[in-house]
């Protein structure tokens, strides 16, 4: 805190500066310094040009002339016109109406759906206690089954697929009863072999098996599975290769689930 | 500006017939310059049967091919149309990361891949000085034909990589009602 008796009588002084000679503050603010609104030349300078402007050239005419033109054209009315010309297209595409939804085709098992990167057809759906052989296992005293969907695949795309629970064509099969998550395991249903390869044209059936609460399905209950299209993408910049994303339901499979017990 | 200051119809012309002149010359430049993947692409190393072929850190003799209807391993055996290869492989300059990991058959454009379901050469660490001798085997739909060319590398990354390539026709293969398909063993001779 500064005392306020040091303030005061600068706060006066500068109360005091109209009061002083209108030159003095004239030459305050002149870069010339004391002395030049005395001189001639600055009245001169200071001066407002009263010449009267030259005659403007052709050029400028030619714009005026221009601008003149554009003048009259009625821009207030092309908010108005713009309005009414969305409001034409709008309802030549039929208005604010909710678009109807493409339906998506429903098959049974046994149908094959068929896209740029695989055809598959959901075959049969298998309730068993336990799997082991295709990867799910099962724990009886927490109430757990296993929900297994047959599905044929076979590999369109032009090069060999790992199909793996966690992503690649799996990801394109979902149960919606699951809603849709990965399954627990792939394998082959010939072999066993798990994490298979699809070599291309060369169909093979795979085995998807899901480890479900013991009261989720019961036998002979119908289950939707939902089969997506997939689009191509080819990676540039920073990422390298292809690879397919952006899935949509392209198919709903209706399946009866069978009831196998422990599977004998 | 009068008739007389214009300048003379040629030098007027000249700075026009030079922009063209660099335009079509860039559209040549540009159809003769490569592509932007050319400076990664593999290199590949055409191998002749019972040949040894080399790449940078792999060289491969292709003994055998044949196609049959019937493959086994062990207890393992699986019906199809089937491309065996007998190939034996060893390091060049270092052991370090060299399995023989990419083997895959082109046919028709399109990309399979050497079987995983049977103990084969797919996978296989190489040595330096004694080579590895196996199968590979390539599961193909009934109707393939033509020519298909087995590429082998050591990674399947094989940008500016060493590949070795085999050509097979299909047609012209012998055909066996079944093979085995060999897991890697040492052999005496590359």
């Amino acid at each position: 805190m500064s005392p306020p008796g040091r303030r005061r009588p600068r706060r006066s002084g500068s109360r005091r500066a109209p009061a002083r000679p209108v030159a003095a503050a004239a030459a305050r603010h002149s870069w010339r310094g004391v002395g030049a609104p005395r001189h001639p030349y600055a009245v001169v300078v200071t001066a407002p040009d009263l010449d009267s402007p030259p005659a403007p050239p052709a050029r400028a005419t030619r714009f005026a002339r221009l601008r003149a033109a554009t003048d009259r054209v009625p821009t207030r009315w092309f908010a108005g016109i713009g309005t009414a010309v969305f409001l034409a297209a709008t309802a030549a595409f039929g208005g604010l109406e909710a678009v109807a939804v493409a339906e998506v085709p429903r098959l049974a098992a046994g149908e094959q759906h068929v896209n740029d990167r695989v055809a598959l057809t959901v075959q049969r759906a298998v309730l068993l206690d336990t799997f082991p052989e295709a990867g799910a296992t099962a724990d009886p005293a927490q109430g757990e089954r296993v929900l297994a969907l047959l599905v044929d695949a076979e590999n369109r795309w032009d090069r060999a697929e790992m199909v793996q629970a966690g992503g690649g064509v799996a990801s394109t099969i979902g149960v919606e009863a699951l809603k849709s998550t990965p399954p627990t395991s792939v394998a082959r249903y010939d072999d066993a072999s798990r994490d298979p390869w699809l070599q291309p044209l060369v169909p093979v059936a795979l085995v998807l098996t899901w480890i479900v609460p013991g009261d989720l399905f019961t036998d002979g209950e119908e289950i939707e599975v939902v089969l997506s299209d997939q689009t191509l993408w080819s990676g540039s910049f920073v990422v390298d290769g292809d690879y397919w994303s952006d899935p949509r339901p392209a198919a709903v499979v209706t399946v009866p689930i069978e009831d196998r017990g422990d599977g004998s | 500006m009068t008739a007389a200051r214009r300048p003379p119809l040629l030098r007027r012309i000249a700075p026009w017939a030079l922009g063209l002149a660099c335009v079509v010359a860039a559209w040549f430049v540009a159809l003769a310059t490569p592509a932007d993947t050319v400076a990664w692409e593999p290199f590949p190393v055409e191998a002749r049967t019972g040949e040894p072929a080399a790449g940078r850190n792999l060289t491969v003799t292709v003994h055998d091919a044949v196609r049959a209807t019937s493959v086994f391993s062990g207890g393992w055996r699986a019906e199809g149309t089937w491309v065996v290869v007998d190939v034996a492989a060893e390091a060049v300059s270092s052991e370090r990361g060299a399995s023989l990991t990419s083997a895959q058959l082109i046919v028709d454009g399109r990309t399979y891949r050497a079987t995983e379901r049977a103990e084969t050469m797919l996978d296989e660490r190489l040595s330096i000085g004694i080579a590895r001798r196996g199968s590979l085997g390539f599961e193909l739909p009934a109707d393939a034909a033509g020519t298909a060319v087995l590429q082998l590398a050591l990674n399947p990354d094989t940008r500016a990589d060493s590949v070795i390539e085999y050509r097979i026709d299909l047609d012209a293969l012998p055909v066996a009602a079944e093979r085995e398909l060999v897991d890697a063993q040492w052999a005496e001779a590359p």
